[in-house]
């Protein structure tokens, strides 16, 4: 789609703007063009995001950025999405979707803004994200997972004793022999800050930013880059 | 030296006769005393001996008066909630709306029995050992507390989403609250016995912000704050700091309570003499250090900021989680007073 390129530096520019309007603008041109929803949805504002993300990766951006970014482009996959004829983004493009993934904050743990920003990277990056919300307890994790037929849980935790309830999920998945088809990925501030920690609270795995992310999630369930 | 003495050498760029320890005790006296940490932060007896317990054990430099700075939204009437191994937090968002921020009064500090029991453990403290080693207050800082009273996502809706005509007069009316109250509840800190109170301005780092954003919507904020308060203040911003480092100065504070992510060297050539340095060993991953790797990462905290004094050896912001144990605060502690002016 070597004609949306244009359209794709437009929202680029918009986003490090943190140009709530100006991005709306440009996704409402694309289509406005002719093209096709799904399309600007592949080609404008998920490679947009992505480079966003990788920026975030290298800390070129602050959390009032990533803010803004996260809710025009909210906003931008709100407007897509009514063009389009299904309502809840599962797979963007022609491949079949790369499964369930349970997401929710840490029990205890209140803090929501990074767990978001990782939901809305993993639908956009082709995953079926079911967002618990805040202060999930453990079983809660697991259950959701069995009835969804998920293949990871995603927490949430900024704080260190909330990383440790963590624990109580691998215990249920060990109880429940269920460690074998659903994986554990953390992430949050404490885990960045130490990167021992996934282990010690029985994660198989965790990643610094919602762009990584997606990256981890792909090797965990697909081995996929 | 005396503890109060060496403190008070460093925040007035004199030199000490060695490195002050700072590590930030807030939880760790409720077990010294055998409590829960909610009977702990709730009366002010138990903080007052608390402190001093732990001072006995580590002689350590720096006294904390305070249980824990979320408590300052409890004379907004948001309630607290508790845990068994952590800080409390907030039981709710007092502010829901747009219209509640508007219609938001000054509290006054002392209507809070939470905040009494606070100044009640600073007055205890100062009456035991006001002189001999300093006596911290806390407070949210004005720019932070909004986020703590309408969430964080309603706060960066409001600054960086909504209309400018809407937002002003909120915004406005909001930081007005705000300072006013966060300057009224420092210095009731310092009439009650602090030395010297820490603004904890979550909001004001390079991890929230730009360093436009900084000087446009932080900054005046902690200026306008720091003319108000009648002693000296610490400045902590909780994320990393340094991209904005050198226009502190300019506000009055007199030290920084600096993360790992701070460069220290860089911070301490940026602002040279005229900032105390605060920090800033790895909080999370202490609880893994033996006394050795505790004693090796402080001597190179120590060789980058010591050299020429204006440093005090502590952990990172907020404060030494629980489950760091008694010989790594030790070491901590060993580390800072071997190094001699
Ligand atoms: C905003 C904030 C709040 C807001 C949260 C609002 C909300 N709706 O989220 C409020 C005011 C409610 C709050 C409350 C508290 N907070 Co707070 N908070 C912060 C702050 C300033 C920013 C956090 C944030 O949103 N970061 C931005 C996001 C984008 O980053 P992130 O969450 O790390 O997410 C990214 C990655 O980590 C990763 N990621 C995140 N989750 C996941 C999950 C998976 C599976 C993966 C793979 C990756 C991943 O991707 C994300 C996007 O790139 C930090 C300080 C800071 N500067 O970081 C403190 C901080 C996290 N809070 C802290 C504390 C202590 C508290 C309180 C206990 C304070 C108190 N006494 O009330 C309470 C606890 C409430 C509770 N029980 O949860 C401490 C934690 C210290 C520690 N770890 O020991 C911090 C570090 C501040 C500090 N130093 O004092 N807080």
């Amino acid at each position: 789609m070597q004609e949306l390129i244009p359209f794709q530096e437009q929202f680029f520019e918009a986003l490090t703007r943190q140009d709530v309007q100006g991005g709306l603008t440009v996704v409402q041109a694309a289509v406005d063009a002719g093209f096709p929803a799904k399309a600007v949805l592949l080609h404008v504002t998920i490679p947009a995001l992505d480079r966003i993300g990788l920026m975030q990766a290298n800390n070129e951006i602050a959390l009032s950025q990533v803010f803004v970014v996260a809710r025009i482009v909210d906003m931008a996959i709100e407007r897509l999405n009514r063009l389009m004829s299904f309502r809840v983004i599962t797979t963007l493009d022609e491949r079949p979707s790369l499964g369930t993934v349970i997401l929710g904050s840490a029990p205890g743990d209140y803090h929501s803004l990074g767990r978001k920003i990782v939901g809305t990277f993993l639908k956009l990056g082709g995953f079926k994200a079911i967002d618990l919300g805040i202060n999930v307890p453990a079983a809660r994790f697991v259950d959701t997972a069995v009835r969804e037929e998920a293949k990871v849980i995603c927490v949430s935790a900024l704080l260190l004793h909330t990383a440790e309830e963590i624990k109580e999920i691998r215990a249920l998945l060990r109880e429940r022999s269920l460690e074998a088809q659903i994986k554990l990925v953390v992430g949050g501030a404490v885990f960045n800050a130490d990167p021992e920690l996934y282990r010690a609270v029985g994660a198989d795995a965790t990643a610094v930013n919602a762009h990584s992310a997606v990256t981890v999630l792909k090797q965990l369930v697909g081995g996929m880059p | 030296m005396n503890s109060f003495e060496r403190v008070v050498a460093v925040l007035n760029h004199e030199l000490p006769d060695c490195v002050p320890a700072g590590p930030v005790m807030l939880m760790q006296g409720a077990a010294e005393l055998g409590l829960s940490l909610e009977e702990y932060f709730s009366r002010g007896e138990n903080l007052a001996e608390g402190q001093l317990r732990l001072w006995e054990k580590f002689g350590h430099d720096l006294l904390c008066g305070f249980p824990h700075v979320v408590e300052d939204i409890t004379a907004f009437g948001a309630s607290l909630m508790y845990f068994r191994n952590g800080p409390p937090s907030a039981g709710e968002m007092v502010i829901r709306s747009y219209d509640d921020a508007f219609n938001l009064a000054i509290p006054d500090p002392a209507s809070s029995p939470v905040l009494n029991e606070t100044l009640r453990a600073l007055h205890l403290l100062a009456g035991q050992v006001k002189g001999e080693v300093p006596i911290v207050g806390a407070c949210i800082a004005p720019f932070s507390l909004p986020s703590m009273l309408m969430g964080t996502e309603m706060w960066m809706e409001l600054l960086f989403i909504e209309e400018p005509a809407v937002r002003q007069p909120v915004l406005d009316h909001l930081l007005n609250v705000t300072l006013e109250f966060c300057a009224a509840w420092a210095n009731a800190q310092l009439a009650a016995g602090a030395d010297v109170v820490v603004l904890a301005d979550g909001m004001s780092s390079a991890a929230v912000l730009t360093r436009p954003q900084f000087m446009d919507l932080a900054l005046p904020v902690v200026r306008a704050v720091v003319r108000r308060i009648d002693g000296p203040v610490l400045h902590e911003g909780v994320g990393d700091i340094v991209p904005m480092v050198d226009l502190l100065p300019s506000t009055g504070v007199v030290g920084l309570m600096l993360t790992p992510r701070d460069n220290l060297s860089a911070t301490k050539t940026l602002v040279g003499q005229q900032l105390a340095l605060i920090g800033n060993l790895n909080n999370i991953e202490m609880r893994r250090w033996s006394p050795a790797d505790m004693t090796r990462t402080a001597q190179s905290a120590l060789a980058q900021a010591a050299p020429g004094g204006g440093f005090i050896l502590a952990a990172q912001g907020p404060e030494v989680p629980l489950g760091v144990s008694d010989d790594v605060i030790h070491a901590l502690v060993h580390a800072a007073h071997a190094w001699r002016y």
